[in-house]
């Protein structure tokens, strides 16, 4: 296995990990990785808050060194899966700071480490499968999502949105449909991110619900989530150029600046 | 080789797993459950008999709470359980004489109420 993580990254997922690993840069103060012990995913982890401060440091000072060999491509694979396990344990660590943003992002990092050109891309599109199937079937199975009056209490008295109001005022399904749409399009991502020959199609289909739900929200849901998706589909593309991924990536903060 | 494709067929085991797990309780935790539920709550403790001021609570608890209208206030974008869960966990690290009363409203629903003694 030691010998196997020399081996190089696609393209594709060399930037993908690349665009990834610098998440927590963009999602929070300073950034970082927190790694400040809170209430843990299982008791035990509760025992870490008598653990030095200078070990979490050490441990962040480890991820800003992972970001940087995945930049300069030096033993990549195994700065991901590093790097990605940093991440997820900043997620059990402190069950208060849970993020799927931050779990997907720390999930891709592995995945992409721990996969080779002989598995392909079949672990990113499982996870990516699994995010998505979770989604639809949570949404699902929740009353108030099937009837619309999720969307209908967000949107306007959560959000308090300045032209979604009108937009239900003239349809009163409106809210209602919209779920609908949104668990319909999360099932069929689910499906259409496990079939290799539609992979443009599934990129499209993602990049486009993601951005459509943060025009929708006017800029608040979420163009931090859209940058994490929009780097892990890179990873099952091969992208010739680096540039229309990066000005991707950045547009999607620019559309939530524009919106929100 | 294998050790490298059992790993990563045991963190997506885990993931489904989780979300089977979702079904049977409340919890939402690596279930993939954003936004299934906005629930905004207030919170009331008292401490040895004494209530605490809505500021003390926001400083309690790590669920980024704010104070409003003199109350400590927050909200949850998965579920209810996970509050609850986190208020149980930090008062078991406290263990303090202490009583919580947590009310809420979820996707604009009725007020719910839950106590911890």
């Amino acid at each position: 296995m030691g010998a196997r993580l020399n081996a190089p990254f696609s393209p594709g997922a060399l930037l993908a990990a690349r665009l990834l690993v610098i998440y927590p840069f963009l999602s929070g103060v300073l950034g970082m990785i927190r790694l400040r012990p809170g209430v843990g995913a299982v008791p035990v982890i509760d025992r870490l808050d008598g653990v030095p401060d200078v070990l979490w440091m050490a441990i962040v000072a480890v991820y800003g060194i992972m970001v940087v060999a995945l930049w300069l491509d030096r033993g990549a694979r195994a700065a991901a899966i590093i790097a990605g396990s940093i991440v997820l344990l900043d997620v059990v660590v402190a069950l208060e700071e849970y993020s799927n943003n931050r779990l997907l992002v720390g999930l891709a990092l592995v995945l992409l480490g721990l996969a080779d050109e002989r598995m392909g891309t079949w672990p990113i599109r499982a996870q990516l499968s699994l995010m998505y199937a979770g989604a639809a079937l949570n949404k699902l199975l929740e009353a108030d999502w099937r009837s619309g009056r999720f969307v209908e209490n967000w949107t306007i008295e959560v959000l308090d949105l300045s032209v979604y109001p009108e937009l239900a005022d003239r349809w009163p399904d409106l809210h209602q449909v919209l779920a609908w749409l949104t668990i319909g399009v999360e099932s069929g991502l689910a499906a259409l991110v496990l079939v290799v020959q539609r992979t443009r199609w599934a990129v499209i289909a993602a990049l486009g619900f993601h951005g459509g739900m943060l025009v929708l929200t006017e800029g608040t849901v979420s163009w931090l989530f859209g940058y994490a998706v929009a780097a892990t589909l890179i990873s099952l593309t091969e992208p010739r150029r680096t540039s229309p991924y990066v000005i991707a990536a950045i547009a999607f903060w620019g559309l939530q600046r524009v919106v929100a | 080789m294998r050790v490298r494709r059992g790993l990563i067929i045991g963190i997506l085991v885990v993931q489904v797993l989780a979300v089977g797990y979702a079904r049977t309780t409340e919890s939402r935790y690596l279930s993939w459950a954003p936004y299934d539920q906005i629930s905004f709550y207030e919170v009331d403790v008292e401490v040895d008999g004494e209530l605490l001021s809505p500021a003390a609570v926001v400083d309690r608890y790590p669920l980024g709470l704010w104070v409003d209208d003199n109350a400590a206030r927050g909200r949850e974008n998965r579920s209810m359980a996970h509050v609850r869960h986190l208020i149980e966990r930090r008062e078991g690290q406290l263990d303090e004489m202490v009583a919580v009363t947590l009310t809420w409203s979820t996707n604009g629903g009725e007020a719910e109420r839950w106590a911890l003694d």
